[in-house]
């Protein structure tokens, strides 16, 4: 399998077919992102759509200084966030928007609400914020590469993360709701496996 | 107060690098010690936790039917777009007509920099005065064959030193004086 830079050297040489196996190999991983943005599937569609072609457009400004892959996130991270600036104006509801959960998160009225909760929350943060923590929590990224997608150095895309943490500890750490939900779920256990699954430091 | 604020949001950024594993091993060390023992931090640190876990299980997931075929389609739309699409190519920026203005405002600021930081080093008119002065007391001193400073305070104040000279004169030595004090100085004489 070549490798991300060796299709874009070829693309860069006219070839579309190398083209075609980045969009293969990327949109996926891509529209799950943009989906977590926009909260909306004809929307991230579209992203998704706009997102690859302006990457191709750009193909010759791509100078391998991150991966393609990164290079790809900032392209459509933008394009969602301006798309979702151009549709604020409209003022859509997160009420209004249909995010079907997994059969577990289906499971119980206070799973609901807590998932309502928290996106309300998430939504609030600052757009540098709320990237940053998105980036990290749900794609478990690294803040080398989470600081490429948002194209600033590396202690601002680390402070954007953790000013965003804060944010969401202050506003829902004393919340009624949370600490329902993990007595409901027994996620003592769950935070302790997280615990060592994260800090990882090799004394 | 303002402090104590500061010092609280700096202490829980560098737990949540704990968390992370963003610190230096033998930092991290430190901090797992410190852990044992403070219930704060440990409160802190389990909510930190709480609120990551709780994120990580509540992550929205978008259930797509047929997903291959959906994104066999999306791959097909994308690639029908690619092409009519041309790469842009990318292009050296020239030596245009915005660069040189750009150039010539960055010639004029300079200059206008230059000839601040002139003014700003010109010397005061009342501190040539100042020099002057002092410089034809010395003169003075030098013409009267007076070797000794501390013989003229003698004669002068009849201070007992030369810092009791000075403590009388609010710490100033003779170059530091003001012109009505030297004027003063000058007319003991």
């Amino acid at each position: 399998m070549k490798a991300d830079i060796e299709l874009v050297q070829q693309v860069k040489e006219g070839d579309q077919l190398a083209y075609s196996e980045l969009v293969k190999r990327h949109q996926k991983v891509l529209f799950r992102v943009v989906l977590k943005f926009c909260r909306d599937m004809d929307l991230a569609e579209d992203v998704l759509q706009e997102s690859f072609i302006k990457a191709y457009q750009k193909i010759h400004q791509f100078e391998g200084r991150s991966s393609f892959k990164s290079w790809l996130f900032r392209i459509a991270i933008n394009t969602a966030k301006n798309k979702l600036r151009s549709l604020r104006s409209e003022q859509v509801s997160i009420d209004d928007v249909q995010v079907s959960m997994n059969a577990e998160a289906e499971s119980g009225l206070l799973q609901e609400a807590v998932q309502k909760r928290l996106t309300e929350e998430i939504e609030q943060l600052p757009s540098k914020q709320k990237t940053a923590v998105l980036l990290r929590v749900y794609e478990d990224l690294s803040f080398k590469e989470i600081a490429q997608i948002m194209d600033c150095p590396y202690d601002t895309a680390k402070a954007n993360y953790r000013h965003g943490l804060m944010k969401l500890k202050a506003s829902m750490g004393g919340d009624e709701l949370l600490s329902n939900w993990l007595k409901f779920n027994d996620e003592e256990a769950h935070i302790q496996e997280t615990n060592n699954n994260k800090i990882k430091y090799d004394h | 107060m303002g402090h104590d604020f500061k010092s609280k949001i700096a202490n829980e950024e560098k737990w949540i690098d704990y968390l992370e594993g963003e610190l230096e091993p033998s930092l991290a060390e430190d901090f797992e010690r410190m852990l044992e023992g403070d219930e704060e931090a440990k409160k802190l640190v389990h909510d930190y936790q709480s609120v990551k876990a709780f994120m990580e299980k509540n992550e929205p997931v978008f259930e797509i039917e047929n997903e291959d075929l959906f994104f066999d389609k999306m791959h097909d739309k994308i690639m029908a777009d690619i092409k009519d699409t041309t790469p842009q190519k990318v292009i050296n920026p020239g030596f245009g007509k915005k660069q040189v203005g750009y150039f010539l405002a960055a010639i004029f600021v300079g200059v206008l920099s230059l000839s601040a930081i002139m003014d700003v080093v010109k010397p005061n008119k009342n501190t040539n005065i100042d020099q002057v002065a002092k410089l034809d007391f010395k003169q003075m001193i030098k013409g009267a064959q007076i070797e000794d400073l501390s013989s003229v305070q003698d004669t002068v104040f009849s201070h007992e030193s030369d810092m009791d000279f000075m403590m009388d004169r609010h710490e100033e030595t003779v170059d530091e004086m003001s012109k009505e004090d030297f004027e003063k100085l000058m007319g003991q004489f």
